[in-house]
């Protein structure tokens, strides 16, 4: 697949992870259908994650903000490479890292790095602003600036 | 101006720049109205301030590194994902040294205009490197 290919993959499964909400069987389709059985999730906290584990953690995601709505801001491709700079925006409704929902409307901005083989991502590298998140959830208090 | 050439311009501010400490090049890498947006939305404008951060950085982080770990791109902008490494041993803002090392993962998406970097998104593994230098951030739980 050209890079072109790979840009519209990553547009059309930005859109469809947008409509999942919070539907637990589509979260694992939309995983089954854009994760290769190898793919390696690089996670913020440095550690990586499987295709089993990645699946656990969207269901989490869809679960705790089930209308989360998912725009990138940018989409550079080269090779079977792509890069995303996305905003989610979503309600907070089930239970997150241990807080429990607080009905806040959050927005959260991160990059998303991907090797696309065939079709679907082998490999993701992922750094969001868990900080801002975690702040606007009232689970860390705002920094000082 | 191509994707190949951008990406010279790159890496040398990761070597010469960053890691060598050059800071008389960054007006030739970066053009003078160069911003830098973090997450939370703080923005880091003009090459004065650049040098300034990474002075405070290097005092901070003495043995402060860079290793390019991906570098591609298309037409005016180029995605690159860094592998930094230092030791938390000079006072970073009001933060007292700890001595501790951390590596952390950042990646950045650039614009250039004229063979220069004009404007920069950057994410990086930021709970993980508090964590590591040792500053608290640790969530509140309720």
């Amino acid at each position: 697949m050209s890079a072109k290919e790979n840009k519209e993959l990553v547009r059309r499964a930005g859109k469809e992870l947008s409509e999942i909400g919070g539907d637990v069987a589509k979260a694992r389709a939309w995983c089954r259908k854009y994760y290769a059985p190898t793919y390696v999730y690089h996670s913020l906290s440095g550690g990586d994650l499987n295709r089993e584990q990645a699946e656990q953690y969207v269901i989490a995601m869809v679960t705790a903000f089930p209308d989360a709505y998912v725009e990138n801001d940018d989409l550079v491709a080269e090779g079977d490479k792509v890069v995303a700079r996305y905003t989610m925006r979503a309600t907070h409704k089930g239970s997150f890292h241990g807080i429990p929902a607080t009905g806040k409307h959050v927005t959260l901005k991160g990059m998303e790095m991907r090797r696309i083989v065939g079709g679907k991502s082998v490999e993701n590298w992922d750094l969001m602003d868990s900080l801002g998140l975690m702040t606007q959830l009232g689970a860390i208090p705002a920094p000082k600036k | 101006m191509s994707v190949e050439e951008n990406k010279v311009v790159i890496r040398r501010i990761v070597e010469e720049v960053w890691n060598a400490g050059n800071t008389a090049l960054i007006p030739e890498l970066l053009g003078t109205d160069y911003v830098k947006h973090s997450p939370g939305g703080d923005e880091l404008r003009g090459l004065e301030s650049v040098a300034r951060v990474m002075g405070a950085l290097r005092a901070a982080f003495p043995d402060f590194r860079m290793e390019i770990e991906n570098l591609f791109g298309e037409g005016d902008q180029l995605a690159y994902q860094l592998r930094t490494h230092g030791t938390f041993l000079g006072k970073f803002r009001d933060i007292e040294p700890t001595g501790k090392s951390f590596t952390t993962r950042v990646s950045i998406i650039a614009r250039f205009d004229n063979r220069k970097v004009v404007e920069e998104f950057e994410y990086m593994t930021e709970p993980s490197f508090l964590e590591q230098v040792g500053i608290a951030w640790r969530p509140r739980r309720q």
